[in-house]
């Protein structure tokens, strides 16, 4: 049985209109699914808004489906995530929740270099704008903290992006879980969720201890590790990082929980020394002792290299960078690196960022500079969500691990993966060589 | 008294559901790991590649991957191809949208001395019973 505070039984009730109802009587029932006895206050919620769809709808390019993108935001968002909420009377989120859009399928500025059409473009662009009419803030990315959607430490959010959950919980100290689409929904409606799982403190607590003695100077060394400790977790395990390691920066945090978010279901993690909970070994125990110990070493993360990239050298034709969507600075480090050398012909290389850092750096011109060198700057997705980016390729290079396990399933063609500066250096050549990371 | 074997969990979802275990001890990677047109399993290294959870009731550890999962679940159950009934050695959050949007019977949240995925085995033909919160092994797999 789920207890109400005053003001959500008045919603319930119906006081505040049929849209918070129904939404608010779905979190019960998931609040219910989820063993939570109460509900808190959602004020940050980053849920997807535009076109969003399965790769098994597109098996040979197709570009969307008619049948559902033709129903527009109103009937297609509202009906599929919300069964039983009437659309029309669906007109806003709530008004003291900070939502944010996750990626979509689509460019925000174009529509031909990602190989889909003018109407599919068109389509989305009216998703978006209906979203926007409910409240909306337009971001459309998988990195919301780069666009300033920054839940405090201790403010519940919810996000259905799952690099996201884990910088909000694990650098932010905010309280959040991830769940999916629809009770994200559901829950930037009445601004209300289960108290439940990292809701409470007395789960915040690490219980599996990595003692990292492998190289973390390189954000690649920080995405192997983010798979070399998921694939090491149990079920809700809230790994703890410590020894002796390099204080990781913001790109290698959000490279890292990127990684570790798709080899596990996890949610937290305290590094020592960085997590606002985790100050010291002690902090991050919380009085508990570690379930399980492991030693993470360079052996190691090469097993994970291994396992996701090509073993051959060979030219490489698709090169993508921006996995989650890069920062402001990484921009800056490209543009520094690639320092005026052009893409090769025939060579397509995109980088995948946010709206608002594609601003900053069209301001910096930044964004003008790199294409003109061949570079396309493209917004909202990656490989895995923008419908047709990659089609056709012959070989692909990434520099993400995340990308190159999803890839590695969706495709037959060789998959490379390294650094961003071997991805530059391949789309420059149009060869990718290949070279053991570890000795 | 059942003479069948019985393991017991937490009721998340009603009612009761019978069917083939469809267990997966690694989960299931989300997004992009099940062809929600057929419930085929995508992941190229899952034990159950190439197979289908339609009908079926799936056993995980929990869930894995993007926070697309539950979508994965949500659009296999709307084209008629979902899983029957879902056990989670762990409930999360992931698990819990799962069971949201398909509104399928559940059991959940094992104890520490009883997982469901070593408990179950493939193939094995059972009894969900997401009022009471147990999971009974009518018919082992060897026995079908």
């Amino acid at each position: 049985m789920v207890r109400l505070t005053a003001y959500e039984q008045r919603m319930l009730d119906g006081e505040f209109g049929a849209a918070k109802k129904v939404a608010l009587q779905k979190i019960i029932d998931y609040a219910q699914i989820l063993g939570a006895e109460e509900l808190v206050p959602i004020t940050k919620a980053h849920l997807c808004c535009g076109s969003t769809c399965e790769p098994a709808d597109f098996p040979d390019g197709n570009l969307d489906r008619p049948d559902i993108l033709a129903m527009g935001y109103h009937d297609w968002q509202t009906k599929l995530k919300c069964p039983g909420l009437d659309p029309a009377v669906f007109n806003s989120f709530n008004e003291s929740t900070y939502v944010m859009d996750d990626v979509h399928c689509c460019d925000t500025f174009q529509w031909q270099w990602t190989q889909q059409t003018k109407e599919f473009y068109e389509n989305n662009r009216q998703i978006l704008s209906d979203a926007a009419d409910r409240g909306v803030m337009i971001g459309s990315t998988c990195a919301p903290y780069l666009a300033g959607w920054l839940p405090v430490m201790g403010e519940y959010f919810v996000t259905t992006e799952s690099s996201n959950v884990l910088y909000s919980n694990s650098i932010l100290g905010a309280r959040g879980y991830g769940g999916g689409g629809n009770t994200t929904f559901c829950a930037a409606i009445c601004g209300r969720a289960p108290k439940w799982g990292l809701h409470l403190p007395e789960n915040r607590h690490g219980t599996h201890v990595f003692h990292v003695a492998c190289d973390t100077k390189d954000k690649t060394d920080w995405d192997l590790l983010g798979a070399a400790v998921g694939r090491r977790l149990s079920p809700n395990a809230i790994p703890v990082i410590c020894g002796d390691f390099e204080r990781p920066d913001l790109i290698k945090l959000k490279t890292f929980f990127t990684a570790l978010a798709v080899t596990s279901g996890c949610e937290l993690c305290l590094i020592v020394g960085v997590s606002p909970e985790a100050q010291t070994y002690e902090m991050a125990m919380g009085g508990h002792k570690p379930v399980a110990e492991f030693t993470i070493t360079n052996e190691i993360l090469q097993t994970y290299w291994d396992e996701v990239c090509c073993k051959q050298s060979g030219p490489a034709d698709y090169l993508q960078i921006g996995c989650p969507n890069c920062s402001a600075e990484e921009l800056i480090r490209i543009w520094r690196y690639m320092n005026g050398r052009k893409v090769k012909e025939g060579v397509r290389f995109c980088v995948f960022t946010n709206i608002a850092q594609y601003a900053m750096a069209e301001q910096s011109h930044i964004i003008q500079d790199l294409k003109s060198w061949g570079v396309e700057i493209l917004t909202s997705g990656c490989i895995l969500r923008t419908i047709n980016v990659a089609k056709g390729a012959k070989s692909i290079g990434l520099s993400s691990f995340k990308l190159c396990s999803g890839s590695k399933d969706e495709r037959d063609c060789p998959i490379y993966y390294g650094s961003d500066e071997q991805v530059i250096d391949a789309a420059i050549s149009g060869y990718w060589e290949v070279k053991r990371r570890y000795e | 008294m059942s003479e069948h074997k019985i393991i017991k969990g937490r009721p998340a979802w009603g009612p009761v559901v019978e069917g083939y275990a469809f267990v997966c001890p690694d989960s299931i990677v989300g997004w992009n790991g099940v062809d929600v047109k057929t419930g085929t399993v995508t992941e190229k290294s899952n034990v159950h590649y190439g197979d289908s959870f339609a009908g079926k009731i799936i056993v995980l550890p929990c869930s894995r991957g993007s926070l697309g999962w539950s979508d994965m679940f949500r659009n296999s159950e709307y084209n008629g191809v979902g899983p029957s009934g879902y056990i989670f050695t762990t409930m999360d959050s992931k698990c819990g949208t799962a069971i949201f949007n398909t509104r399928r019977p559940c059991v959940a949240d094992f104890p520490a001395d009883c997982d469901p995925c070593v408990e179950i085995h493939d193939g094995d033909y059972i009894r969900l019973d997401g009022i009471n919160g147990t999971v009974e092994i009518l018919v082992p797999a060897e026995n079908n």
